[in-house]
């Protein structure tokens, strides 16, 4: 049980990655504060967490809007008497156009969620941290945040945002003991690929284009985030892990 | 326990990084054979590793990790006693601090020969081994080379040791290309100011070591053990997606 008596938060935690860290840390002994605007698929995280006999609570929260993540970070804080980690996961896609026809509605959308959530968890998150005597903070940026790919205009400088908001809050937040890293995901089997998995043409080198030639799964990325979330990881900070089967080697 | 039942082997395994990773990979149930040049420190760790209750075993294999004869040797030893290689660890390491302009030719070789030759010949020789064992059944296997901070970055009066240390984390990548169709994922971990024996004379000096603190976010040089956690996991089939990776592990300092 490598993350017994800690409290975590999850953001994006009703699907993909953010559900299937939220059920990891659960099972390492953490309760879970599982964030998300889906209602539904929130819920359903907390009840498969209950099932396994762990201990999580829903809460509903924008990661763009201040208001909503001061309180999330409250709610936690209230519900299990301090907070150990947050995981900075909520995130989106967009259009797959070029940035010429990008809308700036559609813009501003995926840098508020993708950077301005990460900023907005870190800033509501430390002083609760600090309180907590330090803590580890994981923010999910993507192998698209260190390689360009077209279409992914607003996306790519999202998630290169988030690597360098990490090692900004890494190098803040040190000497309070609390650890800032980051993961970049390859191509991993959820929700935000749909689109691609759609196009019959391109697909099948998407989906093999890294050293191991197959997307990964949410638990699989699950792992790493616990990994950097726990102790294991006491001298690891502002580093950003890549999880992606190989995507960056060629 | 995520390595019962594996056979590991750690090179450099008599001290420092070498030696907490055989005793973490041990812990959790792994054989483990320490590969290094004096027996009797390889002994050392190996005693420690078996006074511990409810590990894996160790032995202990004399030989040159520059040196293809006995790399070769080695190769044979672990098909005839274990018929089998789950885990690499490619770790043996040196390193001087000469200014550039005295650096020798023959300090540029060795240092070259026991970072990355080494790498080359043991992964090369020992590769057939895991490959074969791959084909036989499905397990985790992995390599994971123990690159450094200084393969990113110049250090003072190590420009050997940086340019070595830089190819191991090139080299990382190629083998991850090379084995990911065997099912072998190779990442490397890089480390920073970690107190070992390679870092003991600077670590001695308080003025660096105080500047170390100054510019490391966790305000503190690391331990071994903190090394080998993290070799640990890469090695685990806990980071079964990841390979060509490499993870710095240095407590904030290459930020700034």
């Amino acid at each position: 049980m490598r993350l017994n008596g800690k409290a975590a938060i999850v953001t994006g935690g009703g699907s993909g990655i953010g559900r299937a860290t939220a059920v990891r840390f659960a099972e390492e002994g953490a309760k879970v504060a599982v964030s998300d605007i889906d209602e539904a698929g929130g819920e359903e995280t907390v009840r498969r967490i209950r099932e396994k006999g762990g201990e999580a609570i829903f809460v509903k929260a924008d990661v763009s809007d201040s208001g909503q993540v001061k309180q999330l970070v409250q709610t936690a804080v209230e519900a299990f008497g301090g907070l150990h980690i947050l995981f900075n996961n909520a995130g989106i896609g967009h259009s797959e156009v070029r940035s010429t026809d990008l809308s700036e509605e559609e813009w501003d959308r995926v840098i508020d969620v993708n950077l301005k959530g990460v900023f907005l968890g870190i800033k509501y998150a430390v002083p609760a941290l600090k309180e907590s005597g330090g803590g580890a903070i994981v923010n999910t940026s993507s192998l698209l945040g260190i390689k360009g790919k077209k279409y992914e205009s607003a996306y790519n400088a999202s998630k290169a945002g988030v690597i360098l908001l990490t090692k900004n809050a890494a190098l803040e937040y040190g000497k309070f003991n609390i650890r800032v890293n980051a993961i970049a995901p390859g191509v991993i089997d959820t929700n935000i690929i749909t689109p691609w998995k759609q196009d019959a043409r391109k697909w099948p080198i998407i989906s093999k284009a890294n050293a191991l030639g197959r997307i990964g799964t949410p638990e699989e990325v699950a792992n790493a985030v616990l990994f950097l979330a726990s102790d294991e990881a006491s001298f690891i900070t502002g580093a950003t892990l890549s999880v992606d089967g190989g995507g960056l080697t060629f | 326990m995520r390595f019962s039942n594996a056979v590991a082997v750690v090179t450099g395994g008599d001290s420092g990084i070498g030696r907490a990773t055989a005793i973490r990979l041990a812990q959790e149930g792994a054989t483990v054979i320490l590969v290094g040049r004096t027996a009797a420190k390889l002994e050392t760790t190996a005693q420690t590793i078996e006074r511990m209750e409810g590990a894996g075993k160790a032995e202990v294999f004399v030989a040159d990790v520059t040196n293809r004869e006995q790399v070769k040797g080695l190769a044979d030893y672990v098909r005839r006693q274990h018929g089998d290689l789950h885990v690499l660890v490619n770790n043996a390491g040196i390193s001087t601090h000469t200014k550039w302009l005295e650096l020798t030719e023959q300090e540029w070789d060795d240092v070259q020969q026991v970072n990355m030759k080494s790498v080359f010949l043991v992964s090369q020789t020992l590769a057939p081994l895991m490959i074969e064992g791959a084909k036989r059944e499905r397990a985790n296997r992995a390599v994971v080379n123990v690159a450094s901070l200084s393969g990113y970055q110049a250090g003072a009066h190590i420009p050997h040791y940086s340019a070595a240390k830089a190819g191991v984390i090139s080299l990382t990548k190629s083998l991850a290309l090379e084995l990911a169709p065997y099912g072998i994922r190779v990442n490397s971990v890089s480390p920073g100011f970690v107190e070992t024996p390679l870092t003991e004379r600077g670590l001695q000096n308080e003025r660096f070591v105080k500047a170390v603190e100054r510019n490391t976010a966790l305000r503190r040089v690391g331990a071994p053990e903190e090394i080998a956690n993290v070799i640990a996991f890469l090695a685990s089939a806990e980071a079964s997606y990841m390979t060509g990776s490499d993870v710095l592990v240095d407590g904030g300092w290459l930020i700034t």
